[in-house]
């Protein structure tokens, strides 16, 4: 994977996402009830005029937060994402362990997706944890 | 992490040497990490431009020089971060752009503990 590309909006347009504005001013009108990172980004979007703001996703659509707490739960170990040589792009870290690549860009609205389905994901987490 | 719920490991200091930089994700925030000269900066990944991914940008320095002068320096190597989308630098230190410091990336305080890196989030 390389450095993530300028959005290209003919690329996403058909993509089956809940609408990043709807996501955007539920999160604004009601900040409370989300993740303060969420909220963060709501609040640096609007005092740039920048594009609404969208959780993390996975290509289908599914939320990272959501899929990674669940699997945390499930396995009783920590899930991220990491970094650490930019022209290799980031890497799924399981218990602080390395696991496996993935690959992600962002979209249209400057939002973030990775390119795998959330049960792909599950599926790659759930191996990687059957190995430790 | 800590008893303050704010603050998050990011990595061991031996594990980010100077010029180096570490992307990590913590509660739902993409941040990046940069060891600069043996300083620890930590930068939200969204450029107040259009948002792309700031913290995946060039490191360089800038050119300096005062008006109506011909002789120009170059200064702060390692220091400026420009976005990989349309350029736009900022300092990596206060997370100013650098042509109009009203506009500002998301910055966080970083602690060293023990040999470990923490980024104490809502420090913005």
């Amino acid at each position: 994977m390389g450095r993530d590309a300028p959005p290209d909006p003919e690329t996403d347009q058909n993509r089956s996402f809940e609408r990043a504005s709807e996501v955007h001013d539920r999160i604004r009108t009601n900040p409370s009830v989300y993740p303060s990172g969420w909220v963060e980004q709501v609040r640096f979007r609007e005092r740039y005029d920048l594009p609404p703001f969208r959780p993390p996703r996975f290509a289908d659509g599914t939320r990272i937060r959501e899929c990674t707490e669940a699997l945390e739960s499930e396995f009783g170990v920590e899930v991220g994402f990491t970094a650490i040589d930019i022209d290799e792009g980031w890497r799924v870290e399981i218990g602080r362990d390395p696991a496996f690549a993935i690959d992600r860009y962002r979209d249209d609205a400057a939002n973030t997706v990775i390119e795998m389905t959330a049960a792909e994901f599950e599926e790659r987490v759930a191996k990687a944890i059957s190995k430790r | 992490m800590s008893a303050n719920a704010n603050r998050h490991q990011l990595c061991a200091v031996e594990d980010l040497d100077p010029g180096e930089r570490l992307l990590k994700t913590i509660s739902d925030r993409e941040i990046g990490v940069f060891n600069v000269d043996g300083e620890f900066h930590a930068v939200a990944n969204y450029c107040v431009h259009a948002g792309g991914p700031i913290c995946e940008g060039r490191l360089s320095g800038k050119v300096t020089g005062e008006a109506g002068e011909w002789e120009r320096d170059w200064e702060c190597e390692g220091e400026i971060l420009s976005c990989p989308w349309h350029g736009w630098e900022f300092d990596i230190d206060s997370g100013e752009f650098l042509a109009d410091s009203q506009y500002q990336l998301i910055t966080y305080e970083t602690e060293i503990e023990a040999g470990t890196v923490y980024v104490v989030l809502g420090s913005a």
